[in-house]
């Protein structure tokens, strides 16, 4: 079992051997001056599989990695070897001066991993003419003296890019244009990665034409034709250094190439000069464009302005003045000039609030030439006035940064007076809108309440009419008052009252002494003088007594009095009782005298009664 | 006679008043011409100098505020807004331009939810300034005294009766207008509210510079002043957390 499998192994590998001895090298030059461009190749002799090259921290990428293959058919006495030979190939740009250690790469053939020889690449300092620093814009040709194959290669072809201008301010229009430098024909291009600009507005000036603006320049005594591939205009839109993404080129060049040629005829007869040499695919690549972006000043900035740079005017137009209500009226206001049209923000149009203002309709109408961009911006209003009157609508101010000038300039439109008439009843019926219904107020902006003007009613800090001496006085009056008038209203009361007293100790005295003479008569038997002076009595008694004059005596009368006074009921009988008897007693049959002592007795019980009840 | 006295101690008070007020009344009257034409700044130094002549009114602290607000100087518009609002609780305009002002402050606090009684009670008492309510107070206090004269010596009883009621009535309202009047008069005599005027304050745990951070208040936020103890205040805010800072943080109301 051991031995078969070692006879596969072996089978295998001699098999493979025989195919093919596989050689994978990696090859560059050196040493490299510092910023030059080189080539880096790593070569197969096989057809690979998951090729992994090596980090290139030092170096700076300028393409790759890109492939290409070569084949080729040898039939020497009747046994046929066929050749293939693979090449992975970065264009590399030297950064800083040192040695570096190229890692190396690996592939896989058929399973079997191969691994490359690492190189070591020595950087001398540059010395400035054979290659450009990548910040600028225009770079020398290659050195001749230092011009090795690789640097053949790139200088039948390459691309600059060129900016008309390096320190632009914020928004100022840049050109850039991608050149193509070539000595030898060229069969086919492509831009393989357009160029793009972080922090940049771009737009693009090639336009449609296939039509490269071409012409011939000499760069170190060489001649070189040069299209102009690409063009763009860009607009910085923030301030600092804002380097741009390079553009990557695909040509198709046909050169001719002695080196390389190999004797096979059939080679030969394919790249001879009848086919005009072999066609070889390049990558190319331009070098970053570095812009130094300058702020616009700030001291003198308008408050219109919004970010327009370049060169600009304005004009408004409007399609009638006077119109009925719910009328639309066109406000057309136009932008043009030169720079960042595109960019021109809407207006901010201050239309009275009683005017219904839709979004305007923005029409850009942008010309792009070789010289950069050019248009007209348009917004339309469209205006609907909802309540009748006279409006005004407030110019526009339109500022903007006129390079050439250095310095803010401002446009403004005329003023526009709007009469809004009333409308046919009808007309205006038809619209829904507004036929009598109410509307909200609208509040159009909010700000604190105006100061108090006038008298600010003023008064020394710190000093309060609350427990001040003025306070405690005007409480004090009214207490004063109340006081003084309770006293007096006392006074009036009690001496009231004392009459009345004297006049009831009068009724009594009164009574009693009327008693007394009533009782003389009595005793004397002059009954006539004794019911008088009984009655006399009473009557009197109830006249001091109740304060009622003689003449208004009656009985119906000291009834009320008695009975206002809350004089009980049995005293009021007893008193008309007795009244009545000495009317009627004289007259009355029977005991005389016993009856005199019994209405007299009577008479002084009731009286004393009374006072008891009245007291 | 009451009114003779009464007359004649207004017309003194006028005198007195009209002659010292003559001067700052036309300093203000200027203030006011150069708040009219925008020259804020102008404006605010009148204000001042009438205020530093030691007149005071609810007018005043509100032009001044308004002033502050104009020139953007966020902090010292509310503290004016507040001393107006302290002699002028009911005005409209200051508490609408105070909550303007306030709405420009970082801290947003979440105010205490105050139970319905109290809300009510500040609402009533905000309804007139000292002097108001005590005015108001003594007419009660007449009113009641005819109501208890009338009560006292009438022999009506329906009489008795109203006056009574009303007079009760009339008690308990002079009662309150006092009670206003004597809480209002605490409130501007006493000084227990601020206004923060640091930019951005960290309030202590304790008064001492190296105690416990408990939080971070700004500009323009109001406190109550619960304590005083050598360079620092005790503070309380809106929702209801407690702590000191230092004395010139803030500005007393």
């Amino acid at each position: 079992m051991k031995s078969v499998y070692f006879i596969i192994i072996l089978l295998h590998t001699v098999l493979l051997t025989a195919a093919q001895d596989v050689t994978f090298e990696a090859d560059t030059k050196s040493p490299v001056r510092e910023g030059e461009r080189f080539r880096l190749k790593f070569s197969i002799n096989a057809r690979g599989e998951n090729f992994t090259p090596p980090e290139l921290p030092d170096f700076r990428v300028l393409s790759g990695p890109s492939r290409s293959s070569r084949s080729s058919m040898q039939i020497i006495n009747g046994k046929v070897t066929r050749s293939v030979n693979y090449e992975y190939y970065y264009t590399l740009q030297a950064k800083e001066a040192g040695e570096y250690t190229i890692q190396p790469a690996t592939i896989e053939v058929e399973g079997e991993k191969y691994q490359t020889n690492s190189v070591i690449v020595k950087v001398l300092k540059g010395s400035g003419s054979a290659q450009a620093s990548p910040g600028q814009s225009t770079r020398s040709a290659p050195d001749t003296e230092e011009e090795s194959v690789q640097e053949a290669d790139e200088a039948f072809a390459f691309l600059r890019a060129e900016a008309d201008k390096t320190n632009p301010y914020l928004g100022e229009q840049v050109v850039v244009t991608y050149k193509l430098y070539y000595r030898v024909n060229i069969s086919d291009y492509g831009i393989t990665q357009s160029p793009s600009y972080p922090g940049c507005w771009s737009q693009d000036l090639t336009g449609d034409s296939r039509q490269a603006p071409q012409y011939t320049e000499t760069i170190n005594g060489k001649q070189y034709r040069v299209a102009e591939i690409h063009k763009e205009a860009i607009f910085p839109q923030r301030s600092g250094k804002i380097v741009t993404k390079p553009m990557e080129f695909q040509i198709l060049a046909r050169v001719q190439d002695n080196s390389t040629r190999s004797r096979d005829p059939f080679e030969s007869f394919f790249n001879d000069s009848f086919f005009g040499g072999r066609t070889v695919r390049r990558n190319l690549t331009s070098e970053p464009v570095e812009l130094q972006v300058k702020p616009l000043p700030q001291g003198s900035k308008p408050i219109a302005f919004s970010g327009a740079v370049g060169d600009f005017s304005i004009s408004s137009e409007i399609d009638k003045t006077e119109v009925i209500i719910n009328d639309a009226i066109n406000l057309t206001l136009k932008i043009r000039g030169q720079g960042n049209v595109k960019l021109v923000d809407p207006p901010t149009m201050q239309f009275p609030p009683d005017f219904e203002v839709y979004d305007p309709e923005i029409n850009t109408d942008i010309r792009t030439s070789q010289a950069g961009v050019a248009g007209t911006k348009e917004f339309k209003y469209l205006i609907i006035p909802r309540v009748p009157g006279n409006y005004d609508i407030d110019p526009f101010t339109f500022a903007y940064f006129n390079i050439e000038e250095g310095r803010y300039k401002t446009h403004t439109t005329p003023k526009y007076q709007i009469k809004v008439n009333k409308g046919d009843a009808e007309a205006s019926e038809g619209i829904s809108v507004r036929s009598g219904s109410k509307k909200d107020i609208q509040y159009l902006g909010e700000d604190i309440r105006y100061i108090r003007t006038g008298d600010l009613n003023l008064r020394p800090t710190g000093v309060f009419f609350f427990r001040s001496n003025a306070f405690y006085l005007y409480i004090a009056i009214p207490l004063v008052l109340f006081i003084l008038l309770m006293i007096v209203v006392k006074k009036v009361r009690s001496s009231k009252h004392n009459i009345a007293l004297q006049k009831e100790r009068k009724a009594t005295r009164f009574a009693r002494k009327r008693l007394k003479k009533s009782r003389t008569y009595a005793d004397k038997g002059d009954t006539d003088a004794f019911y008088d002076e009984l009655s006399e009595a009473i009557w009197g008694y109830l006249s001091y007594k109740f304060d009622i004059s003689l003449a208004n005596l009656s009985f119906e009368v000291v009834r009320e009095k008695l009975s206002e006074k809350h004089v009980d009921e049995p005293i009021i009988e007893e008193f008309t009782d007795i009244l009545e008897a000495c009317e009627y007693a004289r007259f009355a049959p029977g005991d005389k005298d016993k009856r005199m002592q019994e209405i007299y007795n009577r008479a002084k019980a009731v009286i004393i009664k009374t006072e008891k009840e009245l007291k | 006679m009451k009114y003779k006295i009464l007359i004649s101690g207004i017309l003194f008070y006028m005198l007195l008043s009209g002659l010292s007020a003559q001067q700052p009344a036309q300093v203000a009257d200027s203030a006011n011409t150069a708040y009219k034409q925008g020259e804020y700044h102008m404006a605010l130094k009148f204000y001042d100098s009438v205020y530093h002549m030691g007149y005071h009114s609810a007018a005043l602290y509100y032009n001044m505020a308004n002033s502050y607000f104009k020139t953007d100087r966020i902090p010292r518009a509310i503290l004016f807004y507040e001393r107006a609002l302290k002699l002028d609780p009911g005005n409209e305009d200051i508490r609408k331009n105070l909550q303007m002002a306030r709405q420009l402050t970082l801290d947003k606090i979440e105010k205490v939810p105050e139970l319905f009684y109290q809300r009510w009670w500040k609402n009533l008492m905000s309804q007139a300034s000292v002097d108001e309510w005590s005015i108001a107070g003594i007419v009660a206090f007449s009113l009641f005294l005819a109501m208890l004269a009338f009560f006292l010596l009438s022999g009506r009883i329906w009489i008795k009766k109203i006056t009574f009621y009303t007079g009760l009535l009339v008690f308990v309202f002079m009662i309150l207008s006092f009670v206003f009047a004597a809480k209002q008069h605490n409130n501007l005599v006493q000084e227990q509210d601020a206004i923060i005027f640091n930019p951005s304050v960290t309030v202590k745990s304790s008064p001492d510079q190296n105690s416990v951070d408990l939080f971070v208040i700004h500009e323009g936020t109001k406190v109550y002043i619960l304590d005083r103890l050598g360079s620092w205040y005790e503070i309380k805010i809106d929702n209801g957390s407690v702590g000191w800072i230092p004395q010139d943080a803030a500005e007393v109301i």
